[in-house]
């Protein structure tokens, strides 16, 4: 206790920050860990399906872990000083001893009971995300406490403006160096030199725009600042409202978007989350200051981690040089190691934000070192910033007249937008410049509307395909049944199958497969992503957007009817169909305590076979969804092709597990046919959804609906019996959700019902049936988060409507890589009305009224 | 100057505005309505082939072209009216009408799509649409004739027959010798007794038309209103002869030669 009452003050050990950085970390990924948990969809991704195992073991280790993270912070007090002033330094040890009072009877609570070991999907999560904020909160405020009085504040501010323009010009040289490098690595198979020219040269315009607006917003601080007593600390404040202020917009309009979390709670949380870690920051801003005899000239400088006495801190070109060089390097590292691990280039606008700050810090100790003093130039300054607004409008305007003549097919702006997938740091501009949302409430309507909280009670809405009184199957002797085996590949592109791309010769197995069957050749999901689209594979058309209403077994009209049929199911239960397939004592489980993520169709395929035999006692029924080609088992793998064959322009590590899955596969078709029983089954090919791999810039499937991942593989393999009594058409539009009512139809339900929610046979016996159930406009949707879309002209056009970037786009779907155009006006007035509708269909289907967002 | 407190507070606030106003809240214009073009002379040769193909009857192959066309350029009229002649061709009546619906937001003259949009509404069995539509054209060019003829018909189809001759009235005195517009106000004024003056128009339409169908089928009735058989009977069986698929034609024919009709009407 006497070395904790020591008298002498001194700035904050490097340790000390070090320890309070992990403190700091750990509770905010707890609190982070647990709102995932509160928000549907990410409890079903993180929490049931393990997409980050890590995250997982974290939850399960919390426990024991928040013991070590104690000890940290009992070894940062001991460490830290206590305040010079005796009555003070005994009230700081009763407030420190309060820590432990309050957090330690929390640490033997949670080793009873490990809460987030196994967290639920409920209120509960939410108030431990906010919960787990309080210990960082508390800590920061105790080091504010104590180390506040020892501050001295100048009464005059340092005239910092040059070294802000300075800092700000050369953080934008910097960052538009470095992105614009990366962009032209990660682009160099999408952009030409005149591509590049272009980009570059934007993105460096955009990038000194933006910096200095910075400038100016730092000026004004400044001005506000010398209006009071002791303008550094009035600037310190302001400096830290306003990276509060940016670091809650950010998180709420750039991050929960993506994970379709609105309303107060988004905003509540947003603005606790932001306000601790402002306060954190500050509190190690406060601490690092050693309070000596020198008072503090600059509020941002503070503010920034810098002794703020206006000493020099860089002292050498060279010592500047390496910090910007490796700052430089990890930016770069970061934003080419995450891209193809990336929730739509979320994680690499974030990293982008935060190089932002470490580069204007680096520029701005450059600036003390280097401009500090000299002329009041404020003036000029302000005047350069304000003409940087006409230089860019009129270089946005000569780069688009000029374009065209570069021969590019695509528009100047629809350029940018390519370009931007491969640079984070424009990108983050971009989006934000160029979205010119204004929400008319339209996209409060579908962010309202799109992953509907549990809180919001919807009833079931049984999904009846067939007119329950419909005759019996003609083929009720259950010998005569077929067997059903669906294989629904995650993550399959159809352009990756021989069957559908004449180059592609790694999937021999599926092009036999698809010779003895029918592909067809206008597949797509209803939904992007798992979450809703392997769902609505079950159900046999569209669903409400909530994951999920419960119970979903009213819904589930392929189990309802394979039990009718008295079939004996084989179901990989993964985390989704937990929830969608009911367990019933005729499902039998594949891949029993296998995580989802390690499905392997190779090994689930050798666990079924032996099972076959049960089909000589009658129909036999299997489905899995195997996870071989998923982006994040490919990269968890290391990213890297397991096997040396070449692939050409394919992407490797996707296309080389491909090609072992489609052994798999073959070798299954193979025993089914040794069996006796491949011309008396029904055997699909299909894919939940599909992917990007790496087009202008996108990778996996996040929260988007482009072109490649509405798109899918669609390949039936019909018993004999039924290939010369039903017909179909291939080249129609066909979704994966028209495998329910197409087994209904199979099996012998008549007549299929025929509306919105339903999908629809894709076989028939007269052609002429198959006429009545074609509709104008199909709603597509995101599983994950606002973006809706419209797919028309018999999937030859499609509409999309991004709730999270506001983004209006369509694609011509008869180009080879259709890309995205920006929508006129008058689309947008016929399609967003038409989304609405849709929606609202789909709501009512539930006798849910859709929530309004605004007129 | 900068040293005034003010001026100091001002400039960067007005800066921020500015950059505030000029790239957020009116950000450059949006090259999008005009610049998804697809480069001129690769449209010229998509049309030209979409429009040979019509000419060959080959619509569905015509499809794919103009679609295209239209794709690229959403917002032009001139494919609006090439796929709604398409789809039109085709029966396809719900995208018919959705392009003529574009057709009549785009096209600097809209007054073209009529009644083109009626009648595929019609075809569709949207009845008030039919109405709605034709009143819409009429609204367009209220003094063009045939905008009036498609109203002031579509009124009289629906039994509103003073309103209907009211309009035939108007078209008469902008367009005497308009055939149609004649012949309808023929009917409208037989409809409310005025037989002699509207058997004095039908019979002007007929000494210059002797062949107009509609003429024919109208002095019939008015003729036979009139209690003057054989020459209605004429009538009817000429236009019977000129165009053997309107039903009504013998339906009339029949009820004037059973002497029923003229019964009924008295």
């Amino acid at each position: 206790m006497n070395l904790l009452l020591t008298t002498h003050v001194s700035s904050l050990p490097a340790i000390g920050i070090a320890l309070r950085a992990i403190i700091a970390s750990f509770f905010v990924v707890t609190s982070l860990f647990s709102l995932l948990a509160f928000v549907p969809f990410t409890y079903e991704v993180f929490h049931k399906a393990e997409l980050v195992p890590v995250l997982n073991s974290f939850g399960r280790m919390h426990h024991r872990l928040y013991w070590g993270v104690l000890l940290l912070a009992a070894i940062a007090f001991a460490l830290e000083p206590l305040p010079g002033v005796v009555e003070r330094a005994r009230k700081a040890v009763r407030v420190r001893a309060m820590f432990w009072l309050v957090h330690v009877p929390i640490g033997v609570w949670t080793l009873w009971k490990p809460v987030f070991a196994v967290m639920v999907n409920g209120y509960s999560s939410y108030l431990w995300a906010l919960a787990m904020l309080e210990p960082l909160l508390y800590l920061s405020l105790v080091l504010w406490w104590e180390r506040w009085p020892g501050l001295r504040w100048s009464a005059q501010a340092a005239a910092d403006d040059r070294r802000v323009f300075f800092a700000a010009a050369c953080s934008a040289a910097f960052l538009s160096l470095v992105y614009s490098l990366v962009a032209i690595w990660r682009g160099q198979a999408s952009l030409g030199l005149v591509d590049r020219v272009f980009g570059v040269s934007t993105s460096f315009v955009t990038h000194l725009l933006v910096c200095l607006a910075l400038f100016v917003i730092l000026n004004l601080i400044a001005v506000v600042a010398g209006w009071f007593r002791r303008p550094p600390l009035v600037q310190f404040a302001i400096c830290y409202l306003f990276g509060c202020t940016v670091f809650f917009l950010t998180i709420r309009s750039m991050v929960f978007p993506s994970i379709s979390f609105n309303g107060f709670q988004a905003n509540f949380y947003a603005g606790a989350l932001a306000v601790t870690v402002s306060i954190f920051l500050a509190s190690l801003s406060v601490a690092r200051h050693a309070p000596g005899a020198k008072s503090i000239e600059s509020g941002l400088t503070l503010a920034l981690w810098m002794r703020a006495t206006g000493e020099p801190i860089v002292r050498t070109w060279r010592r500047v040089a390496l910090s910007a060089l490796a700052l430089g390097i990890a930016a770069a590292a970061i934003a080419i190691g995450s891209a193809k691990t990336d929730w739509n280039h979320l994680f690499q606008k974030l990293t982008a934000l935060a190089v932002w700050i470490a580069a204007f810090r680096l520029f701005y100790a450059v600036g003390l070192w280097k401009v500090a003093g000299g002329r009041h130039q404020t003036g000029r300054l302000l005047i350069a910033a304000f003409f940087l607004l006409p230089a860019y409008r009129l270089t946005e305007a000569g780069a688009t007249a000029v374009w065209p003549r570069s021969g590019s097919p695509v528009t100047f702006s629809r350029f940018l937008d390519v370009y931007s997938g491969f640079d984070a740091s424009f990108k983050i501009m971009h989006d934000a410049l160029g979205s010119g949302a204004v929400d008319n409430g339209y996209y409060q309507f579908l962010s309202k509307n799109t992953n509907l909280p549990r809180s919001v009670t919807i009833k079931p809405a049984p999904m009846n395909l067939a007119d329950a009184s419909a005759p019996p199957a003609s083929a009720a002797d259950r010998s005569q049944l077929p067997h059903i085996f669906i294989i629904t590949v995650d993550s399959l592109r159809r352009d990756y199958l021989a069957p559908y791309n004449s180059q592609v010769d790694f999937t021999p197995s599926i092009a036999k497969f698809a010779q003895e069957g029918i592909a067809m050749k206008n597949s797509f999901t209803r939904y992007g992503g798992t979450g809703l689209s392997e769902p609505s594979i079950w159900v046999g058309g569209m669903m409400i957007h909530q994951q999920y209403v419960t119970p979903f077994s009213p819904m589930n009209s392929m189990q309802r009817v394979l039990e009718e049929y008295d079939y004996k199911m084989f179901v990989s239960r993964d985390s989704i169909l937990q929830t969608v397939v009911a367990e019933t004592p005729k499902v039998k489980l594949l891949d029993e305590g296998v995580q989802t993520m390690n499905y392997d169709l190779c090994r689930t395929l050798t666990e079924l076979e032996p099972k076959l035999d049960a089909a000589s006692h009658g129909p036999v029924f299997a489905y899995t969804q195997p996870q071989n080609i998923h982006i994040s088992a490919i990269n968890r793998e290391g990213g890297k092709a397991i096997d040396d064959g070449n692939y050409g322009t394919f992407y490797a590590p996707y296309a080389s597990r491909l090609k072992r899955l489609d052994g798999c596969f073959g070798d299954f078709i193979q025993k089914l046919k040794n069996r006796g029983i491949y011309d008396s089954s029904i055997v699909v090919l299909t894919a939940d959804h599909g992917d990007s791999l790496g087009e202008e810039g996108r990778w996996g499937h996040a929260y988007t609906i482009f072109p490649e991942i509405l798109r899918v593989p669609l390949i039936i393999h019909l018993p004999a019996s039924m290939r010369d009594r039903y017909v179909t058409r291939p080249e129609a539009l066909s979704f994966n959700s028209d495998l329910s009512p197409t087994i209904h139809y199979l099996l012998g339900k008549r007549p299929i019902v025929k509306g919105e929610m339903y999908g629809r046979p894709l076989f028939t016996e007269k052609i002429d049936e198959q006429n009545a159930y074609k509709r104008d406009h199909y709603l597509v949707s995101s599983s994950y988060a606002a973006v809706h879309g419209i797919l028309s002209g018999d999937g030859r056009f499609l509409y999309t409507s991004d709730a999270v970037n506001f983004k209006e786009s369509w694609f011509d779907m008869t180009e080879t890589a259709p890309s995205a155009h920006r929508a006129t006006s008058s689309m947008k007035l016929e399609y967003q009305k038409l989304i609405r509708e849709k929606i609202g269909i789909v709501s009512r289907f539930y006798s849910f009224a859709p929530l309004e967002g605004g007129k | 100057m900068y040293d005034i407190p003010f001026v100091r507070f001002a400039a960067p606030c007005a800066i921020l505005y500015l950059f505030f106003y000029f790239l957020i809240v009116n950000p450059p214009m949006d090259q999008t309505d005009s610049a998804n073009q697809i480069p001129p002379e690769e449209a010229q040769a998509l049309r030209q082939k979409g429009l040979r193909l019509m000419e060959a009857k080959q619509f569905e192959d015509a499809l794919e072209p103009l679609t295209k066309l239209h794709l690229a350029s959403p917002d032009s009229h001139i494919y609006h009216h090439d796929l709604a002649e398409v789809f039109h061709a085709l029966g396809n009546y719900e995208e018919e009408v959705k392009m003529w619906e574009l057709y009549m937001v785009h096209s600097p003259v809209p007054g073209d799509g009529c009644p083109q949009i009626s009648e595929a509404y019609r075809a569709l069995g949207k009845l008030d649409e039919v109405m709605k539509s034709t009143k819409r054209c009429f609204d367009f060019e209220p003094t063009n004739a045939d905008m009036i003829f498609f109203y002031a018909h579509e009124l009289e189809r629906r039994g509103q027959t003073a309103q209907a001759r009211q309009l035939y009235e108007k078209g008469r005195a902008l367009a005497p010798n308009y055939p149609d517009i004649n012949v309808g106000l023929a009917r409208t004024r037989s409809a409310s007794g005025q037989d002699a003056e509207a058997k004095k128009l039908v019979d002007e339409v007929l000494k210059t038309r002797p062949d107009n169908v509609d003429a024919l089928v109208a002095a019939g009735l008015i003729y036979a209103r009139m209690g003057q058989r054989a020459p209605a009977i004429q009538f009817l069986r000429h236009a019977r002869v000129l165009a053997p698929a309107y039903r009504e034609v013998e339906t009339l024919l029949a009820g004037v030669m059973r002497n029923r009709y003229v019964r009924q009407m008295q």
